[in-house]
């Protein structure tokens, strides 16, 4: 394969301009939208030629369009020395250049307008002491699968040239398939997803929404309170805007799992795993298996009923690029999630692996805090004679205890030669294990408290996150912390 | 070592960070601490003080008094812990790894395996360096929650550890072709 093509500096797709304008305007708009609102709500802004608001929207979607289409024609892209050129910026010139052995993963991103030109997004992850992103916002569908291909086999040229220790290629078409979500299934994990999540977003969003337009000098108040009275009188107006919310909290998780997890499908190739979803956006994401370092699995009650599971895989990230690094699937049996540990850590052996309660402490510490607030909270109450908040810090404590016990029923750790294996969750089930030679580093914790009782809490950091094991007796959190440093240390595996 | 060698170990056998002599840090580092936390509570009587006097008889009754009494709360048991805490600082350096325990009443203890160290350095505050300190800051891949420092070293010591740090880690570096800052 050759790279003529790409040897002369060049422009992305001209579908690109039109994404460049759409990304810009959405940046805008998701930073002044309450502003447009405002000016609609209070009608102090008719629209017309000369109104200020009108200028600066019009101003400001003039602006954002020009210097899109500029930035459009200043940048140039090609391939020089083993590695890929970006040229950009308006008024201040910059280059990126990428070589081919830093990038880790090139994923593909369609949205629809993507979808409509038939062109592709690119997102290149660059490995380093420093992770970073680089992005193309459109090229030809042809010449985004020729570039891919050729940097990632001139890539792995080159690894196998120098270093034929390490063989990080990325994962590329002939990969099998794990598993896929048809329309039954995503409906499923849509109307199992946590609803009580979606609703404190709307919370949230009405909280923040209000409060913006408080700011801008509207009285919220004033209108409120001349529905108030009228609507807490009627219980009948309550219940109805309980379920409504429900609903509409409901609706969202689904809509917001279409979105995202529409036909999903999971793919294993020999040394990574990728991951090709979305309703309007199709997203492309891959995973190398050195990167991974944590994986994690995951269900309530009422996915635990259906048999699926959130399986999360905890990629080796910065801290600039936070949550982005972990992938979620969702919906994921319990075989395709022992395929996926059986592909990532053969050697777990987590079946014979003896499993361990924590201390028993760990319930009761929690619950002596929560008893003494609870205690004060209800003294107070009936000090002052408001029953309906006796009676609601009375139920929350009872839920709170309830959910204690069955936290700590669930909660077991494990260690063998090879993996630490954690189980816990609630009223469904939360797991995660890693493998020792992805640990970073060690630690032991210990309150004052703990130190009295001789117990300890151990912390174990990886590169994709830490994890603690919290209130085991100090001497297995010592022999853990001495065991795990040993095999850390003795091990010849690369973490990454 | 050998990749699939994976013998049985003798549970006793295992090298115990317990019993590790651990070193104190330098004495002179316990003034650092002391004046660095009078300068930054001078700083902020300095601003609470001008603040009061620049409202007036504006301040609230609540937090005329309930501001000095918490500062008056931290300012001791900072000092406090600075003085009963500095002997549980300490640190042991061992062939594989880097261990460091602190605490006086919140008790922790830290390994960093030198396998692990992404890169290292050495920092001097301007106080440090009135008493001829240094800080070691060893950071890992596992972000800053498991980034290790260690203050109140000798200059020269701290320097001779990022050397020994740094040899130990320059054979990982061969092989990821030298990692860039």
């Amino acid at each position: 394969m050759n790279d003529d093509q790409f040897q002369q500096p060049q422009r992305q797709s001209q579908a690109a301009l039109i994404l460049i304008i759409y990304t810009r305007f959405k940046n805008f708009i998701s930073r002044f939208w309450y502003i447009i609102v405002i000016g609609l709500i209070t009608g102090k802004t008719n629209w017309g030629g000369d109104d200020p608001l009108t200028l600066f929207v019009l101003f400001m979607t003039g602006l954002t369009a020009i210097v899109g289409i500029i930035s459009y024609f200043r940048y140039f892209y090609w391939i020089e020395d083993k590695q890929l050129v970006i040229r950009s910026g308006i008024f201040k010139k910059t280059l990126t250049q990428i070589p081919f052995d830093r990038i880790q993963t090139i994923d593909f991103e369609q949205n629809l307008i993507h979808q409509a030109f038939s062109v592709i997004g690119l997102k290149i992850d660059t490995a380093g002491t420093n992770n970073t992103e680089t992005k193309m916002h459109a090229l030809t569908k042809e010449k985004a699968e020729k570039l891919r291909t050729f940097i990632l086999s001139q890539k792995q040229a080159l690894e196998t040239t120098t270093n034929p220790t390490e063989n990080s290629i990325v994962v590329n078409e002939q990969s099998e398939e794990i598993y896929s979500i048809d329309f039954p299934r995503l409906l499923k994990i849509g109307l199992t997803e946590n609803h009580i999540r979606s609703g404190f977003f709307i919370l949230f969003g009405l909280f923040w929404f209000v409060d913006n337009i408080r700011e801008a000098g509207v009285d919220v108040e004033g209108i409120g309170s001349q529905y108030y009275d009228q609507v807490l009188n009627s219980i009948f107006i309550i219940i109805t805007i309980a379920i409504f919310f429900v609903l509409i909290s409901m609706f969202i998780s689904v809509g917001r799992v279409f979105l995202k997890y529409f036909d999903l499908k999971f793919y294993r190739s020999y040394n990574g795993f990728k991951i090709i979803s979305g309703l309007f956006n199709r997203k492309e994401v891959a995973a190398l298996d050195s990167k991974i370092q944590l994986l994690e699995w995951k269900q309530n009650l009422i996915q635990k009923s259906l048999g699926f599971h959130n399986l999360i895989l905890k990629q080796a990230s910065s801290a600039e690029l936070g949550r982005k690094k972990s992938i979620l699937i969702p919906g994921v049996y319990r075989e395709d999630i022992e395929d996926v540990k059986d592909y990532l850590f053969p050697e777990r052996g987590e079946e014979d692996t003896p499993m361990f309660k924590l201390n028993k402490w760990s319930l009761w510490r929690p619950l002596m805090y929560i008893s003494f607030l609870a205690s004060i909270l209800s003294a107070f109450f009936v000090y002052t004679s408001s029953y309906y908040n006796l009676a609601f810090i009375l139920l929350a404590f009872i839920i709170i205890v309830v959910r204690s016990f069955k936290k700590y029923k669930k909660a077991y750790y494990g260690v063998n030669n090879k993996a630490i294996f954690v189980r816990g969750g609630v009223f469904g089930h939360s797991k995660w294990m890693t493998m020792h030679h992805k640990i970073q580093s060690i630690e032991i914790n210990q309150s004052p408290f703990q130190y009295r009782r001789n117990l300890a809490s151990l912390q174990v950091h990886t590169a994709s996150g830490s994890k603690v094991i919290p209130y085991i007796e100090l001497d297995k959190a010592e022999y853990l912390y001495d065991y795990l440093t040993y095999e850390v240390e003795r091990s010849d595996e690369e973490w990454m | 070592m050998n990749p699939f060698n994976n013998p049985q170990i003798e549970v006793d056998g295992l090298p115990e960070a317990e019993s590790l002599q651990f070193q104190s840090l330098e004495p002179s580092y316990r003034s650092v601490m002391l004046i660095s936390n009078a300068l930054l509570f001078l700083l902020l009587a300095t601003a609470m003080i001008s603040g009061f006097f620049y409202m007036e008889k504006d301040v609230p009754k609540l937090i005329m008094y309930l501001l000095p009494s918490l500062y008056l709360v931290f300012l001791v048991t900072s000092f406090l812990s600075i003085i009963f805490g500095f002997k549980n600082k300490r640190f042991a350096v061992r062939q594989q790894d880097l261990n460091y325990k602190k605490g006086w009443i919140w008790k922790s203890r830290m390994v960093v395996p030198f396998k692990r160290i992404q890169h290292s350095e050495v920092t001097q505050g301007p106080i440090d360096r009135l008493f001829n300190l240094a800080k070691l800051k060893v950071y890992t891949a596992g972000g800053t929650g498991s980034d290790l420092t260690i203050p109140g070293l000798k200059q020269v010591e701290a320097d001779k550890l990022k050397m020994l740090i740094t040899s130990r880690i320059t054979h990982k570096q061969e092989i990821h072709g030298g990692e860039d800052e």
